[in-house]
């Protein structure tokens, strides 16, 4: 059990520095920022409490602010999503399977491909319409949450195909 | 009593879900928790130290455009050197006194060369962490330029680092004129491409062209007059006034920013001393 936690602990940080050292300054098109740590956190153990999963996205997030100096911003759209993610995991994953965390192998890559796209558009709707509250360009925010959304789940895909055929 | 503790345990997720939520957001929008909170942003110990190594490895991808852009610049300067050599010694032998001349032109300013350590442009709000803190004499409310332009405004410090509000940054207004007239406006960005800001609020009758250029105005004490900002690229009539709004195409380069220079104004203690001083009386 404890090395299961220091392996989520480790990754958790893993994922965090990948983020705010490297993605951050990638600017797809100009704009398209690909957002990975979601599949830190969508890839969570399943039987982890709900109160415990909203913890550790607002930690998640608290650690992208403190990086990126926007206080509130991505701790905002980390909670939101781990507030929606036990049902989201209910609709795909049928509960009669025996899994632990949700992936190509224990979803099917259709379902899982489902999950993971609801996932990304509300952590990135709710990420940009924070950001734009007080503007009022509706295009270059549709925009945004696309592109970013369509990169992010594209590197989701290409992790979850080479974790798969490495089994 | 125990069916109301039942009641709560069942739900905790959503009590906790909302607790969150409010923590957040009371987070985002307290109007300046940015400058409160001097632990919870990069200008702290750890993450500027983190920031300062990745930048260390980062620097290393682009030294070859840094290093023409340095050359380049010495190439201006010891043109500039060579000039004003010229003119010296043309003066000297018209028989002018220049030492008198020396003294009126003092230097108000002095520059604190930095490193950039970490530096964003895609979010609405960009900040830049720099390597120079208090110890080296930065102070918040300072003006930051690179070599070609305005970079942006220091706004926290810490003893090592210091965060800079980018010139990319929604919330920033600067004051800046048309080069060689009096009309001024007020630099904002609009959040959509880091090459380019917005000049509002620039009177109607102002006649220009496009590649015109646009420097600082020098009304505040940040930045001095005729700093570089960029030159116009369009320009556009506001809905609904006599205002101009015209595109700029920034003259500093944010997606590869390295070596900047911290602007520190010698007098503006005893010039802000002064000022209240008279208010004062």
């Amino acid at each position: 059990m404890t090395s299961i936690t220091f392996k989520y602990i480790f990754s958790f940080l893993f994922y965090l520095l990948l983020q705010v050292l490297i993605l951050n300054n990638l600017y797809f098109l100009g704009w398209a920022t690909p957002y990975l740590y979601v599949y830190f956190l969508m890839t969570l153990p399943r039987e982890l409490s709900k109160n415990m999963q909203l913890t550790i996205g607002l930690l998640m997030g608290l650690g992208l602010d403190i990086f990126s100096n926007t206080l509130g911003m991505n701790m905002t759209a980390c909670v939101v999503i781990m507030f929606f993610r036990p049902y989201l995991l209910n609709l795909f994953g049928s509960r009669e399977d025996e899994y632990d965390v949700p992936s190509f192998r224990t979803f099917g890559v259709g379902a899982f491909l489902r999950y993971a796209t609801l996932m990304v558009l509300i952590h990135h709707i709710t990420l940009n319409m924070v950001q734009f509250f007080t503007l009022h360009n509706f295009s270059h925010l549709m925009l945004r949450i696309i592109s970013g959304s369509l990169l992010t789940l594209i590197l989701i895909a290409l992790i979850e195909f080479f974790k798969m055929t490495k089994r | 009593m125990q069916n109301l503790f039942n009641f709560l345990l069942k739900h905790s997720s959503w009590f906790l879900f909302i607790f969150y939520l409010i923590i957040s957001l009371s987070l985002l929008f307290s109007s300046n928790s940015y400058q409160r909170s001097v632990y919870l942003n990069s200008s702290n110990q750890v993450v500027g130290n983190l920031y300062t190594l990745s930048g260390e490895v980062k620097s290393y991808f682009d030294l070859g455009s840094v290093n023409k852009d340095l050359s380049n610049r010495n190439a201006e300067l010891e043109k500039r050197v060579f000039e004003l050599q010229e003119k010296l010694e043309a003066i000297n032998a018209n028989g002018v006194d220049t030492t008198y001349a020396d003294s009126l032109v003092r230097s108000n300013y002095h520059f604190i060369p930095a490193k950039v350590v970490n530096n964003n442009v895609n979010q609405l709000e960009n900040y830049i962490t720099l390597n120079r803190g208090r110890l080296d004499g930065v102070e918040k409310d300072m003006g930051v330029i690179d070599h070609n332009g305005i970079v942006g405004i220091v706004s926290s410090v810490s003893d090592h680092f210091c965060v800079v509000i980018s010139a990319l940054n929604t919330k920033l207004r600067l004051s800046a004129k048309l080069k060689n007239t009096d009309y001024f406006g007020s630099l904002v960005w609009d959040g959509i491409s880091p090459e380019n800001i917005l000049l509002e609020e620039l009177p109607r009758h102002v006649v220009f062209n496009a590649g015109d250029t646009i420097v600082t105005s020098g009304y505040s004490t940040v930045f001095p007059e005729g700093i570089m900002v960029g030159t116009i690229e369009e320009s556009e009539k506001q809905h609904n006034d006599n205002f101009f709004r015209m595109k700029v195409r920034l003259a500093t380069n944010f997606y590869r920013l390295r070596n900047v220079r911290i602007i520190k104004d010698k007098y503006n203690a005893e010039r802000k001393a002064l000022e209240d001083k008279s208010i004062a009386k």
